[in-house]
């Protein structure tokens, strides 16, 4: 094989060996543990999701049909 | 000296071509054999057919009928993969445009015909290194065959077809693309190459393969025949 | 063929070629990228919601009327104590609290503090500081959107809600609330349970709603049965039809993402047909060459299937390692916007690192069988024809 061909190979299988690193050695005891006291302390777990929160946009004779340009079906209701 | 040894032999060849409906004859009952060691010229105006049976030499085409054998096996009835291997091994092919990789070096487009051969790199270097050396053009190996002038192609194309030590040499039009001082030097590349005993055949019109210094055959070609 | 010496050629050629090369590496690692962006961030808010549910009580029962939700009475909470199987009754204070009307809100969440579970997780949250100075006044945690927010209308310490009476409460900000919550909590003021009511016009005898836990599984389904029979305007809500509903919306093959699917597979054929059809016919020649000096149809295509699989693998590999720094390194600037929204407060979330090799499977036969075909058929059609005729 040609050197700049190997060398790109090389370059490519370091990146993927710092993905892998970054993926395996993430701290995720530590984000479960933040994420889950926190969902314990305010019995909460919906998203915090940057919606703006209009009520004249709720139809009171389909409750159950989510209203367009929101993202906030998740909230429990 | 030429041997009795037939290196190709055509018997009863035709080669008609069809075009929006029409058929078009371009060889007809086409025979001839070509001895171990032997130059052969085919020669003819453009559209005699010459250069559609250097192709059904080579294998490149295959015939509407008729057989063509070349050291007694037939090529054009050979499946792809022993046919390819005959064309790799035994025959050398020059052709008129020269037909290079234009983006890789000499070196790179001489290699070519032997990454299916089986051998190392190795071998295959040594190879590429004799090859060039008989075209004469080792010391332009490393520049990128676009930007070689017409005679440094053809010498390129010549290293090319000679790199796989095959027995036939095929040449389509060689000169056709050279001026006279690169014909001249073609033709002496040709001669050490009949020296080698090689066997040769060449299609051309051009004049100066008429009186060559070196034993040859002469085989006019008239409408698709052998007059 | 010896392996040496066709791997030197083919890495030669891949080479010599990058210019043509190039360009589809180019087209393809964005199409791979921009479908494993959004792969990778659907993922990660999947993972850390599931790992929420994993401690959310299994039943929520509120009070409706007319098909809104209204105060539920505490005194449900004796009600649902009494039924065999309940346990942990839990009641839930929350509401959204306008900055000023048709502005910017936030979430207001009532704690009951006394509790030593409360107490505890309050610990864990804001690990150095003095526990004991947060019950003393009027004070709240708010989380990094809300603390953003408040500082920039010149609320530094403290900020004055109005209660439904008319009357103002000054709250103080204790603390914000560690970054790594910021995906359940950017717009969220934790309270004490008592403050959050005066705020937000509870009573005592009043809560949002009403939170239990049902140990056994097996009897959830006659739950749902159970609590309807208790009133007629009692709402349910079990833990599985939350996570039901979760992996519904962030399911790879469903809705919003089968159509992302589609469109990118499109657009990828489409760019694909006409770059190939660009080198058509300087391919065709070369190929014909090849053909001419001797290597089979075999070796052709062998040829060309191992360099049409380096350059996939290439590009799909460049696009998942860019998508993976763009999402998980760098926290996916813009593109969040999309999962997370844009409305409201301003939430700056660290996405957990999430790979679902089932998906990445997925996208990459979805991009690599089509690409392959289409170089290879066409490659196989001139591979077939006379040499001669291919190098016309």
């Amino acid at each position: 094989m040609i050197k700049p061909f190997v060398s790109f190979i090389l370059f490519l299988i370091l990146m993927v060996f710092l993905m892998g690193s970054h993926y395996l050695l993430f701290p995720y005891e530590k984000n479960s543990h933040t994420i889950q006291t926190m969902a314990k302390l305010t019995n909460l777990s919906p998203l915090s999701l940057s919606v703006a929160y209009d009520e004249s946009s709720f139809n009171a004779t389909y409750p159950e049909m989510p209203a367009f340009g929101r993202m906030d079906f998740l909230y429990e209701r | 000296m030429m041997d009795d040894v037939m290196m190709i032999k055509i018997e009863n060849l035709y080669r008609t071509f069809h075009h929006g409906g029409n058929e078009v004859p371009v060889l007809k009952d086409i025979n001839l054999n070509i001895a171990k060691g032997e130059c052969v010229v085919l020669k003819g105006v453009s559209g005699s057919g010459k250069t559609t049976l250097l192709s059904l030499i080579a294998g490149l085409d295959k015939p509407s009928s008729g057989k063509v054998l070349i050291e007694d096996d037939p090529i054009s009835k050979l499946p792809d993969l022993f046919a390819s291997e005959l064309r790799a091994r035994k025959i050398g092919m020059i052709f008129q445009h020269f037909n290079l990789f234009e983006h890789l070096t000499v070196q790179e487009n001489v290699t070519i015909p032997l990454i299916t051969s089986g051998l190392k790199m190795k071998e295959i270097q040594t190879k590429v290194d004799t090859a060039l050396h008989l075209a004469n053009i080792s010391h332009k190996k490393e520049i990128q065959a676009g930007r070689l002038s017409g005679g440094e192609k053809q010498r390129t194309a010549i290293a090319r077809a000679l790199v796989a030590d095959p027995n036939i040499i095929l040449c389509d039009e060689p000169t056709a693309n050279l001026d006279r001082d690169n014909s001249l030097l073609f033709i002496e590349i040709l001669k050490e190459l009949h020296t080698l005993g090689k066997t040769i055949v060449i299609a051309t019109h051009d004049p100066l393969f008429d009186h060559l210094d070196f034993r040859n055959t002469i085989v006019p070609m008239v409408d698709g025949k052998i007059v | 063929m010896n392996a040496n010496a066709f791997w030197h050629f083919l890495t030669l050629q891949l080479v010599k070629e990058r210019n043509k090369h190039f360009s589809i590496i180019l087209i393809s690692m964005m199409i791979v990228f921009l479908l494993s962006s959004v792969l990778f961030i659907s993922s990660s808010i999947r993972f850390s919601l599931e790992e929420t549910l994993k401690v959310q009580p299994d039943f929520v029962v509120s009070r409706t009327q007319g098909g809104t939700a209204i105060p539920t009475p505490m005194e449900w909470s004796d009600e649902l104590l009494e039924i065999y199987g309940v346990s942990h009754v839990t009641p839930r204070v929350y509401g959204r609290y306008f900055f000023e009307p048709k502005a910017k809100s936030f979430l207001l969440v009532g704690v009951d503090f006394m509790e030593e579970q409360s107490h505890k997780n309050l610990q864990v949250l804001i690990t150095s500081t003095d526990i004991k100075a947060f019950f003393e006044g009027n004070q709240m945690l708010v989380g990094q959107g809300v603390k953003e927010y408040l500082n920039a209308h010149f609320y530094k310490d403290a900020y004055n809600f109005v209660t439904p009476k008319g009357k103002f409460q000054k709250v103080t900000m204790f603390k914000t609330l560690p970054s790594q919550t910021n995906l359940l909590a950017n717009d969220m003021i934790v309270l004490p349970i008592d403050l959050a009511r005066k705020i937000l016009g509870y009573t005592d005898e009043e809560a949002t709603d009403i939170l239990f836990n049902v140990p056994n599984t097996d009897e959830w389904e006659l739950m749902t049965d159970k609590l309807s029979a208790l009133h007629y305007d009692l709402h349910v809500v079990n833990k599985k039809e939350v996570q039901k509903s979760y992996a519904n919306l962030y399911n790879y093959k469903g809705g919003v993402f089968l159509i992302l699917f589609l469109i990118l597979l499109a657009t990828f054929a489409l760019i694909l047909y006409q770059r190939y059809s660009m080198v058509y016919s300087s391919e065709r020649r070369h190929i014909g060459l090849l053909r001419a000096l001797g290597w089979s149809i075999n070796a052709v295509l062998k040829f060309k299937f191992t360099e049409t699989i380096v350059v996939v693998s290439v590009s799909y590999i460049l696009g998942v390692l860019l998508a993976y720094l763009y999402v998980f390194v760098l926290g996916a600037p813009i593109l969040r916007e999309i999962f997370l929204g844009g409305q409201n407060l301003h939430n700056v979330v660290s996405f957990v690192p999430v790979l679902d090799f089932s998906v990445l499977s997925s996208i990459f036969l979805i991009y690599a069988l089509p690409f392959i075909a289409s170089v290879l058929i066409p490659v196989w059609k001139v591979s077939v024809t006379d040499p001669k005729e291919a190098m016309l």
